[in-house]
């Protein structure tokens, strides 16, 4: 097998897009603040910092040039405030921070660019992957960014049962939880191999997608310390006691001092090497600081280093109403998705005093408040009618996805023609379900053929602002035609729980993959039929063995845009939804949603003009602060 | 012999004490999930899928997989033995750090509360009760029956509405961005101090309200009784009259129910801090018990059972000291 990849003709695809490279003679500059430590020799000249070929961004690049309006060149200085709800995990910093092996411009999964890879060549079968790092490239304490950190991660961290328990799923045939893991082979210091035992075309979609850079490489320089194999065994022990762990536990202690990419607010990260912007220098009660990496190895179209902003924080609020108050007062340079559409009145009038204004963008990554009939929920008569098509249409005709747009989402969206039946026809469905004999008993509410009483749970949460109001219309459009709809209220937190555990009848919920094409495999099937899911993804071993329809959706739908050359992605996406619509898997009833965010005045560079949400995330280190 | 009463009342307390951290622990587990859930959501949100087999690694890791009787017991003992409450799943942070982090400040509105409370109540209960029926009663009583009926969520509520309205501040945290993170300084103490006063207000409104309508109404009881009227007419002074007596009274239910008060230092203003997003214990409290942040919740809920233990022992011996009919009591037999 190995041998055939010898006689493979290397394919060049390297850089669909061609970063742009500055002009002869450019010299780099860099940030006032790091001036002082340079001339006290606490620091090298910044040429000496940065890489041979440093990224240049520049319109284009990073983020399309359409979608600004007024992009300059920066100016150094100041702090970007950012605001999070969960004790360790910030959405915009997490964006922010985490590059990215391989980037796709404003993340739509087309124009591929080497990001933290500087190029990549793909074996025409899609077996091999070889890939180049950026010489002189270094981690945030001037350490080298090298194969031996690839070598790092993939033996004595993915290959470590203790540290990794199951190797990831991209890094398999086909990203597929069966499939085989890949092997790796070092070239040399600046370039790798890996290979897979099968045509695997979609990984460069998944290193633009998923790939944050922690799956590749890890600081071997720094982690040799925390690691079993290679720390000296007392000074390993005197760590992992001074941490509340036993020498056994070693692995707890790594996986705390790893610079992973969730935990971008946590107190542990300070100090561990990065290749991010900005490094976590304090973690101080509810507020954690970062500050420039002077390593990083991106320089705008003048030669200047990036990023422009000095700092940034992040304040822990305890809920999303604190947030808002927060956003209101001007305390916040972006609000993310923290801006719910049933209150933008409220956010737009305060703009002026909140020194901020309004961005709404024309896509987004996850869709809005769809409905999940769970095929695997645990009562025969249930099952007897959910996994009939005729059930699932009678649903769909019941819901009048015009009013939910309007009341729902205000006119944002417009009905989910793309996912579900959009006619608005009561009668139809009553006609189908006397079809399938569920008809009215004395009581006017439908029985299961049987004639045994129907009585259906909706359960929904307040996770998302859409929810609630979508699960009382969705309630009613369905009591309308004879179902009796049992509302049930879940808090946020057990949603999750009472899915995986196949616990929810039907379900209020949202996934990515019918409208995002680089998350084209999560429909969130545990959503739709957590048993048979289970039992696919686990080969058998937990779960039941699915149904016909949902066997042909796991096996030949789920992943396939994964198993795809980049030109056929968007087809096989198609293919992907339309199945998804003839089934009726899910229902959507609402598509070309918005969310609606607020970015302060000051803050330049900021893509306005178009893309996914996003993408206003993905660039932080070319925004700078007008004062 | 006040001092073996102390000892024997200490001695209680450690039974006590375990059998309700014991029913703290089960109590944290049975609603379904645990905080790894959480978790894995916030991944799937971003765009991650995270397979079965490594939710049960995930598991095995933060030590879920055991039975709950041993993570109790490795719990109590941890604490016990070398006074660590164990690690906080959201802030992967010991839990010790976070509750220092915010005991403090905590404790300090707490205990302000408590002073503006008694400050302003006792005056008005004892005005109200000397002047009965009087404009003035009426006036304060009106006020005092309003600020029973407001719920503090909603005074704070309008209270940040009204602030930013007219100010453009809006009161989210202790402390205005520029101050969040600099050392302690003069600047730093004026940027916190009417945020400190409103937090103190809105949450002390409710008690104050309570506690003249008591005070009021225990005053008007002894006022009446023969032991007043006797006094009076042996020529006692009225000031002297008033405070020797009736108000030692009328404080006594204040003092036995010291136990509460000690509680609500820690947790009593929860809601109205987590209005005004302050960075106090009640919040921290109550994300612990809404993500199912097992050792950090249970922490919280066992130093409010200490506080109610030690309030009550407190509230024994101040009584025993204030009123001499429980002090003399087996005396006289």
């Amino acid at each position: 097998m190995k041998k055939l990849s010898m006689l493979l003709v290397l394919v060049l695809v390297a850089a669909l897009l061609t970063t742009p490279s500055l002009a002869e003679g450019t010299t780099y500059t860099q940030a006032p603040m790091l001036d002082a430590k340079v001339e006290g020799g606490e620091l090298p000249p910044v040429a000496e910092r940065l890489p041979e070929e440093p990224l240049v961004v520049a319109p284009g690049v990073v983020s399309y040039a359409e979608y600004f309006t007024d992009y300059q060149i920066g100016k150094y200085g100041g702090t970007m405030k950012s605001v999070r709800n969960s004790a360790t995990w910030d959405g915009w910093l997490w964006c922010i921070l985490n590059e990215f092996a391989i980037e796709s411009v404003s993340g739509e999964g087309k124009d591929f660019y080497g990001n933290v890879f500087k190029d990549w060549e793909v074996s025409d079968d899609f077996t091999t992957y070889t890939f180049y790092l950026r010489k002189g490239m270094k981690w945030s304490d001037g350490e080298d960014l090298t194969t031996e950190d690839v070598a790092w991660k993939f033996e004595k961290d993915h290959g470590n049962e203790q540290l990794t328990s199951v190797w990831p799923t991209m890094l398999r045939t086909g990203n597929k939880a069966d499939g085989t893991p890949c092997t790796l082979e070092v070239l040399d210091d600046y370039s790798f191999k890996l290979t897979f035992d099968g045509a695997y075309p979609g990984f460069i979609l998944l290193c633009a997608s998923n790939g944050v850079y922690d799956y590749f490489v890890a600081p071997a320089h720094y982690m040799k310390d925390f690691h079993i194999e290679t720390a000296d065994e007392a000074e390993l022990t005197a760590k992992c006691e001074a941490n509340g762990y036993s020498l056994d536990q070693w692995f707890s202690l790594y996986e705390l001092y790893d610079n992973t990419a969730w935990d971008c607010a946590a107190a542990n990260q300070i100090g561990c090497p990065t290749l991010g912007p900005w490094m976590t220098v304090s973690m101080d009660g509810s507020t954690a600081t970062f500050e420039r990496n002077p390593y990083y190895w991106k320089v705008d179209a003048q030669g200047q280093q990036l990023p422009y902003v000095d700092y940034m924080t992040s304040t822990y609020c305890v809920d999303k109403e604190a947030i808002a108050v927060k956003i209101l007062g001007g305390e916040v340079d972006y609000t993310y998705e923290w801006i719910p559409l049933n209150e933008i009145g409220l956010f737009a009038q305060g703009a002026e005093a909140g020194k901020y204004k309004i961005v709404t963008k024309t896509l987004l990554h996850r869709t809005g408040a769809d409905l999940y009939m769970n095929f695997t929920y645990e009562d025969e008569n249930w099952r007897g009618v959910v996994n009939q098509y005729d059930f699932r249409a009678a649903i769909a005709y019941a819901l009048d996805n015009a009013e939910i747009c309007d009341s729902v989402y205000f006119g944002f969206g417009v009905p989910g023609d793309n996912y579900t039946i959009t006619e608005y026809n009561p009668e139809k469905a009553g006609e189908l379900l006397d079809g399938i004999g569920m008809t009215k008993g004395s009581d006017g509410w439908r029985t299961y053929p049987n004639g045994e009483p129907c009585e259906i749970e909706l359960a929904y949460s307040q996770w998302m602002t859409t929810y609630e109001p979508t699960a009382v219309l969705v309630a009613e459009y369905l009591r309308a035609i004879g179902l009796n709809i049992k509302m049930k209220f879940v808090d946020n937190d057990l949603m999750d729980t009472l899915q995986y555990a196949n616990d929810l009848q039907m379900s209020i919920n949202f996934s990515h993959g019918p409208v995002y094409i680089q998350s084209t495999a999560d429909y969130q099937p545990y959503k739709m039929a957590a048993n048979y899911y289970y039992y696919w993804l686990n080969q058998g071993a937990t779960g039941e063995e699915p149904s016909e329809l949902l066997g042909t959706w796991f096996n030949d739908y789920l992943y396939s845009c994964y198993g795809v050359a980049a030109e056929e992605i968007d087809a096989t996406h198609q293919k992907q939804i339309q199945f998804l619509k003839d089934n009726l898997l899910a229902i959507m009833p609402v598509q070309d949603i918005v969310q609606p965010c607020a970015v302060a005045n000051r803050i330049m560079n900021f893509p306005t003009e178009g893309g996914y949400n996003l993408d206003d995330c993905r660039a932080g280190e070319d925004l700078w602060i007008n004062e | 012999m006040l001092l073996s009463y102390i000892v024997k009342r200490l001695l209680q307390m450690i039974p006590l004490l375990l059998c309700i951290s014991v029913i703290i622990f089960v109590v944290i587990q049975l609603p379904p999930g645990d905080y790894l859930t959480t978790y894995i959501r916030q991944k799937e949100s971003a765009g991650t899928q995270v397979g079965a087999d490594e939710i049960a690694a995930l598991k095995a890791r933060y030590g879920l997989d055991k039975p709950v009787y041993l993570q109790y017991v490795d719990w109590i003992w941890g604490i016990i033995s070398r006074g660590d409450f164990g690690n906080s799943f959201q802030w992967d942070m010991p839990v010790a750090v976070k509750i220092q982090e915010r005991l403090p400040m905590t404790l300090a509105v707490s205990f302000m509360t408590l002073i503006f409370v008694w400050l302003v109540s006792i005056p008005i209960g004892i005005y109200s009760a000397t002047h009965q029926y009087s404009v003035g009663d009426y006036i304060v009583s009106g006020i005092g029956f309003l600020g029973m009926s407001v719920p503090g969520f909603l005074l704070a509520i309008f209270v940040i509405y009204e602030v930013y309205n007219h100010t453009g501040i809006a009161i989210s945290g202790m402390f205005s961005y520029e101050y969040q993170m600099a050392p302690w300084s003069w600047g730093k103490v004026m940027d916190m101090l009417p945020r400190f006063a409103v937090l103190v207000l809105v949450i002390g409104i409710a008690n104050t309200a309570g506690m003249i309508r008591t005070f009021r109404a225990m005053m008007l009881d002894e006022l009446g009784k023969q032991y007043v009227t006797t006094a009076r007419a042996k020529g006692v002074g009225e000031k002297r009259l008033l405070f020797k007596y009736p108000v030692r009274m009328a404080i006594i239910p204040q003092i036995s129910t010291l136990a509460g008060t000690f509680a609500g230092l820690v947790s009593g203003e929860t809601i109205v801090s987590k209005v005004f997003n302050m960075e106090t214990c009640g919040p921290m409290m109550y994300t612990a018990l809404i993500t199912q942040d097992m050792y950090l919740a249970g922490s919280f809920l066992l130093i409010t059972a200490v506080m109610v233990c030690a309030g009550s022992l407190l509230s024994d011996i101040l009584l025993s000291l204030i009123d001499p009919r429980i002090r003399f009591g087996k005396v006289v037999e």
